[in-house]
């Protein structure tokens, strides 16, 4: 059988890269990929503990992923 | 330690701390020649803002070129 292989996304330019695979399989597990847009000034960026603003979720703001808040 | 000191040193943490996110970012996207350009310039700038405070207050780490007497062991340490 003709498989496609998947993209290896080290091999790539990071945009041609999609954030989820095209065909995702049931029972496996994925991590979207991501993309770097703006990042933080480097002071902004010690105090949230990240430069990248799409990996910023201070613990507590979002009550979906905050246990005892 | 005084504030300008205490300030500089604040700036170096951030300039280190944006090189780190970077390179953990570069290890998992070793083509992203924005990132790449990003990154080496943000070395830059972290190499400035180190030498800028080392020259005024002194090594932040030991592998630093001392004068005499050993540097190293002068108060304040630099988490101090």
């Amino acid at each position: 059988m003709d498989m496609k292989k998947p993209l290896n996304p080290m091999a790539v330019a990071p945009h041609s890269f999609p954030a989820w695979p095209p065909s995702p399989m049931l029972a496996h597990a994925y991590v979207p990929f991501q993309h770097m847009g703006n990042i933080f000034n480097p002071m902004e960026g010690l105090s949230k503990g990240t430069i990248f603003p799409e990996l910023y979720r201070p613990y507590g703001v979002d009550p979906e992923y905050t246990v005892d808040a | 330690m005084d504030s300008a000191r205490e300030r500089l040193l604040r700036e170096v943490m951030a300039a280190d701390f944006t090189l780190i996110e970077l390179n953990l970012y570069l290890n998992t996207h070793p083509y992203d020649q924005r990132a790449i350009t990003i990154f080496n310039e943000c070395l830059q700038k972290a190499k400035a803002l180190r030498q800028n405070y080392e020259r005024l207050y002194g090594p932040i780490t030991p592998m630093t070129p001392s004068k005499c007497p050993w540097q190293w062991i002068e108060d304040p340490w630099p988490w101090q």
